[in-house]
């Protein structure tokens, strides 16, 4: 006991220093929001892409499935497909792929996508060059448009002892109104 | 109903061998009786991990082996050569086992009668694909990954019903030899470090040793094989499912040209037909039997998170809105299969069925080719009544 | 008014104890509050039984017989919605029996109630460091509650009532898309404060736990019921902030245009299950854990011989409370995660194993030697070793991710997580309830109806919980109104094992009521010589103010 420092005054540090964790732990379920998206981009967490920006100068002679699949959102009036179903392609070696919307409202309006790769593990390994997710695309009454996807599979993946056995990497889309709040607010 | 397929006639030479392995008198219908018809599941009925382990942890490995000679050859006509030795090195020490540990195995045999109080499966009660009155264990197994499910399934009722006897028996045992009565003068000892830390190590070692056949359980589930087909399952925010084939073609606009609708088949429908309520859909999903079905699952853009579920294949992946998951299966018998929505979804989360038919190659041709030319629903369900596999026999020991 | 009887650094002056409603509403003493605790969690308690009996008895044989009245009944819905909003009522109740039981019956009664009446006395201290903020987080509770009735009342889905989401809340089922209607922002502010109402108390368990020990007190020389409260207000502090957080998030989707879980603006609706289950795991063990601590005060008093392996009892908690924060995502199995993550996963779950089992050990070596004496509290305690048992057995099972695909999300599960927390923890508060309740109130009460009600209450309960196993390994999906023919059987002895755990509550109502009645005065220590922490030492009900002279503990 030290009798220099009174109960109450011991009893308030306490508090106070648990009161610090508390806040401490409020804001570290807020940070796991941004880390969560950091974490799945560094390491593929959950099928995130990666990117980069040139594919490896040399392809192997490895051959893998990428497959493509398209979702849309019912509250947009468009048709949404990948062009081609199934791709064969050389590891490493740099694709390009298209997937096609086309607008069947009797207005413009603007959609974003997200997306995912499955199997999860695969993530870490699929390499986007570029690609039309998360920023929002417009387009007119009755047109279409086709948005390109130019990627690569990392070589990497043989040395991976469990992705090397992948056999097919989905690439899934969806594409959502990019605006629904907003329309939602002004109906 | 009889296998048709293709695997069948590869591996049926299996028969004589497993029959002859021992195994605990409680694994129902995925023992002796069954396995004479299941020609090319991986984890062979009648191969009692827990006797495995009794010779020989390590006796994981060929199963291993199988799966990763199955899982690139499988359809090259390897996999019946490769199992088949794979096959008789196992009976071998099986064999082996029955004769080193039969004073073990008697005891066993009584303790698989008591713990049928316990956790254990049905004698017999559960049919392929669907839910028994009164069943007691898993569904019968109709993949190679349910077969290893249900095999590792029975290991741990063993390990678990072992663990809780013994805690019973501890406790009965103090109860009666150190009540009150029985010891009026309690002793002060408050340590022992030996069984302190036996208490602590032998748990680990019992882990472990459910630890390495649950992570080859676990790889085998999640490194999808290559798929000889895809389907794309869709979870609907209306309670239903959507059943899309991109591989056997697509329309102009790309989508899948065979795509449709699964609901439930109302309450009279499924009375008139005879199938069970709630289990039962209108349309089935077809699939051929013996071929490595590839799934990808989603939920609507805007809907809702549902789990497709299908009990006997041992498959339950979460339909996720905006997010593709994927899983695989390889049906072994033909049969229709049912299984239901297991992620709560809202006001008829108990209303949302999954059935699937596993048929014969030439049948599943006959369907899709009827599919890609878009029939009517009448047409479909007369088509569909000539495909229709048997009802699952009931077993009757 | 409250200053009057504040503890004061100066102990010395004599004041008149407060009476009358005052001496309740304005309570700050431990007790007083401790007591108000543990009444709330018995009217909760029977409010979310019966929630459950009215589930069984929907669920005894197939199809909807007793939701479409009764929701046409309480919500006055016309016939031909009667039927859906029945279905959606169901899920409501599933949703608030879960929360009710947890929020409001189980953690008001192991920390709000014994944890306030035991943890002074037991490490000889006047009160709570801050009786104040006591009196705050127990009356915090009665809006939670009432936020959360009144969310069964208002609109979930459009056009029914309550909120169909389970105690998980899982978005989008639990967003915007979901259920729009205001019954879930009402339940999120519920737990808001509840969470809040927790928090304050841990803080004031942690601060009296290490400030307000009697001279002489080491943490080394804690009864492991206090030490069983300092893990459980500790995992409180770390883990309620990340369920506010999630839940705020989720608030915010509703209402404020946020997008955190909202997949159609880049949220990731699976970010809220981690959060979720990073505070739902560690929960787990909040309810069980205090459990843990009362079982082991039972076991030592009536064995009449000192806990055995105290360091190592102690230790296991502390690990049970660390590990709990590294297995969340073996609640997720089945949402995609890749193997290498579920491996992780399910080692590090089967590593509590190990604590546990040193934990069970420990209690029957406790006993082993003794000299057993079962009184009901002991008969408690003994039925919650075996049970934990069972419940701990299938979590093993359960934790291998390879199996999981077959039983998560059936009743395999529901069984499970009930013979650990309905029959462990709930076996643990009625052991408490029958072992402290003279010293609370001063009065014996009827052993031998005491008895009676363990034995109902054990066998009714494994009538209920046990077949479930069944249904579950067959593939019956938990929170379903109907179910196919196939799963009747077992769901019919399920049903009518819980009419018997109902029959075993009234019984528990007839021994407290009656001991209240028949006001058998208690002796300072019933149990004898085996009763050897503090606050035995003390009359029966103990002093409105105890230790103003600190005891010193040799």
């Amino acid at each position: 006991m030290k009798p220099a420092l009174p109960q109450a005054k011991k009893n308030l540090r306490v508090a106070l220093a648990a009161g610090g964790i508390f806040v401490s732990m409020i804001g570290l379920a807020y940070a796991s929001v941004p880390l969560y998206k950091i974490f799945c981009q560094q390491t593929g967490f959950g099928g995130t892409t990666q990117r980069a920006a040139k594919a490896p100068d040399k392809a192997t002679q490895q051959f893998i499935n990428v497959r493509f699949d398209a979702n849309l959102s019912s509250q947009l009036n468009w048709r949404f497909q990948p062009k081609q179903t199934v791709m064969r392609v050389k590891i490493g070696e740099q694709n390009m792929a298209y997937f096609e919307a086309t607008n069947l409202a009797k207005h413009e309006n603007t959609g974003s996508a997200v997306y995912n790769v499955s199997p999860p593990l695969a993530g870490a390994y699929f390499d986007k060059i570029q690609c039309f997710c998360f920023t929002k695309q417009t387009i007119k009454s009755g047109e279409s448009v086709e948005f390109p996807v130019v990627f690569f599979v990392d070589p990497d993946i043989l040395k991976d002892a469990d992705a090397k056995a992948i056999d097919e990497i989905t690439l899934s889309y969806t594409f959502y109104p990019a605006e629904v709040a907003l329309k939602q607010a002004t109906n | 109903m009889e296998m048709q397929t293709v695997m069948k006639a590869k591996c049926l030479n299996l028969r004589d061998v497993t029959i002859r392995i021992p195994r605990f008198p409680m694994c129902g219908r995925n023992s002796a009786i069954e396995s004479q018809k299941q020609p090319c599941n991986l984890m062979k009925a009648g191969q009692p991990i827990g006797a495995e382990l009794l010779a020989n942890a390590a006796e994981f490995r060929p199963i291993a082996k199988c799966l990763a000679q199955r899982r690139f050859a499988a359809h090259q006509g390897r996999c019946g050569g490769g199992r088949n030795v794979v096959h008789h090195a196992l009976a071998n020490d099986a064999l082996k086992v029955e004769d080193d540990h039969k004073m073990k195995f008697n005891a066993a045999r009584i303790l698989a009668v008591v713990s049928a109080f316990f956790a254990f499966p049905a004698l017999g009660l559960a049919a392929g694909g669907q839910p028994v009155n009164w069943g007691v264990g898993l569904q019968d197994s109709v993949t190679p990954v349910q077969d290893f499910i249900v095999n590792f399934h029975y290991y741990l009722v063993w390990i678990i019903t072992a663990i809780t006897l013994f805690v019973l028996g501890l406790l009965i045992y103090v109860m009666w030899r150190f009540n009150a009565k029985a010891n009026p003068v309690p002793s002060k000892t408050t340590h022992n470090s030996l069984i302190e830390v036996l208490w602590t190590i032998v748990p680990v070692l019992i882990l472990a040793g459910i630890a390495i056949p649950s992570f080859k359980l676990l790889y085998m589930e999640r490194n999808i094989p290559k798929g000889d087909m895809t389907i794309k399952v869709i979870g609907n925010p209306s309670w239903n499912w959507t059943y899309e084939y991109p591989d056997l073609g697509v329309n102009d606009d790309k989508s899948a040209k065979v795509s449709f609708t699964a609901y439930l088949l109302p309450e009279d429908k499924a009375k008139a037909a005879g199938v069970s309520y709630l289990l039962a859909a209108d349309v089935p999903m077809v699939v051929p039997v013996g071929k490595v079905v590839k799934l990808i699952v989603t939920a609507d853009p805007e809907g809702i998170i549902h789990a497709w579920t299908m009990p006997s294949f041992g498959i339950n992946i979460a339909a996720i809105p905006g997010r593709l998951n994927e899983d695989w299966f390889q049906v072994t018998r033909e049969g229709i299969y049912n299984g239901q929505c297991s992620e709560l979804c809202g006001v008829q989360h108990a209303y949302m069925p999954i059935e699937v038919w596993a048929v014969s190659e030439d049948k599943y041709k006959a369907w899709s080719e009827l599919e890609l030319k878009q029939p009517k629903p009448d047409e479909l369900n007369a088509f569909l009544k000539t495909i229709r596999p048997a009802a699952a026999k009931v077993a009757t020991n | 008014m409250a200053h009057a009887y504040a503890i004061k650094d100066d102990h010395a002056e004599p004041h008149a104890d407060p009476t009358g409603i005052k001496r309740y509403l304005l309570s700050t003493n431990h007790k007083d509050i401790g007591t108000m605790y543990l009444w709330f969690a018995i009217f909760a308690g029977i409010l979310g039984g019966a929630l459950s009996i009215l589930m069984r008895m929907e669920l005894q044989e197939p199809g909807i017989q007793i939701f479409k009245g009764l929701a046409q009944m309480v919500y006055g819905v016309p016939e031909n919605a009667a039927l859906d909003n029945g279905k959606q009522m169901y899920n409501a109740f599933v949703t608030a029996h879960g929360l009710i039981m947890i929020f409001f019956m189980v953690m008001p009664a192991m920390i709000g109630g014994f944890g306030n009446w035991f943890v002074p006395l037991m490490i000889g201290a006047p009160d709570m460091a801050f009786p104040r903020m006591n009196n705050i987080s127990f009356w915090l509770l009665i809006p939670s509650f009432a936020l959360l009735l009144i969310s069964m009342f208002v609109e979930g889905p459009p056009g029914m009532h309550g909120v169909g989401g389970g105690w998980t809340i899982y978005p989008p089922l639990s967003s915007n898309a979901g259920q729009p209607g205001p019954a879930m922002d009402f339940a999120i502010l519920s737990l808001h404060l509840a969470g809040a109402s927790s928090i304050l108390g841990a803080i004031n368990f942690i601060t009296t736990i290490f400030n307000m020990r009697a001279p002489g007190m080491t943490l080394h020389k804690m009864p492991l019921f206090v030490w069983s409260v300092l893990v459980t207000v500790f995992l409180l502090l770390l883990a309620l902030p990340v369920l506010a957080g999630a839940i705020t998030m989720l608030l915010t989707d509703r209402n404020f245009g946020t997008s955190f879980f909202v997949p159609s603006k880049g949220g990731d609706p699976l970010l809220f299950q981690h959060l979720f289950w990073f505070f739902g795991h560690p929960e787990v063990y909040i309810l069980i854990l205090p459990g843990f601590g009362i079982i082991s005060q039972i076991i030592s008093t009536f064995s009449k011989k000192p806990i055995f392996g105290y360091l190592g009892m102690a230790y296991a908690m502390v690990a049970i409370g660390v590990v709990g924060f590294l297995v969340w995502a073996h609640h997720m199995f089945t949402v995609g995660l890749d193997a290498d993550t579920q491996a992780y996963f399910t080692a590090a779950t089967m590593i509590i194993a190990v604590p546990t089992g040193i934990k069970i050990f420990s209690w029957i070596a406790t006993m082993w030697g003794g000299s057993i004496e079962f009184r009901p509290p002991m008969l408690w305690a003994i039925g919650f070793i075996f049970l934990f048992t069972v419940g701990g057995v299938t979590g093993v099972v359960l934790a291998n991710a390879g199996v999981d695909r077959d039983l998560h999300a059936t009743y395999y599960v529901v069984a499970h997580f009930h013979y650990v927390l309905s029959l462990g923890a709930v076996f643990a508060i009625f052991a408490g309830w029958y072992y402290w309740f003279p010293k609370m109130t001063g009065y014996l009460y009827n052993e031998f109806w005491a008895k009676v009600h363990f034995w109902i209450t054990f066998i009714s309960v494994n009538f209920i919980f046990f077949p479930q196993h069944f249904l579950g390994l067959q593939g019956m999906p938990r929170r379903y109104i109907d179910y196919p023919a196939e799963f009747a059987g077992w769901n019919f002895i399920s049903s009518i094992g819980s009419y018997f755990s109902g029959l075993g509550v009234l019984v528990f109502l007839y021994v407290t009521i009656s001991a209240y009645i028949k006001k058998v005065p208690a002796p300072a220590n019933p149990w004898g010589v085996g009763a050897t922490t503090l606050e035995w030492t003390l009359p029966s009900p103990p002093p409105f103010h105890q230790f103003n002279d600190l005891p010193i503990i040799k």
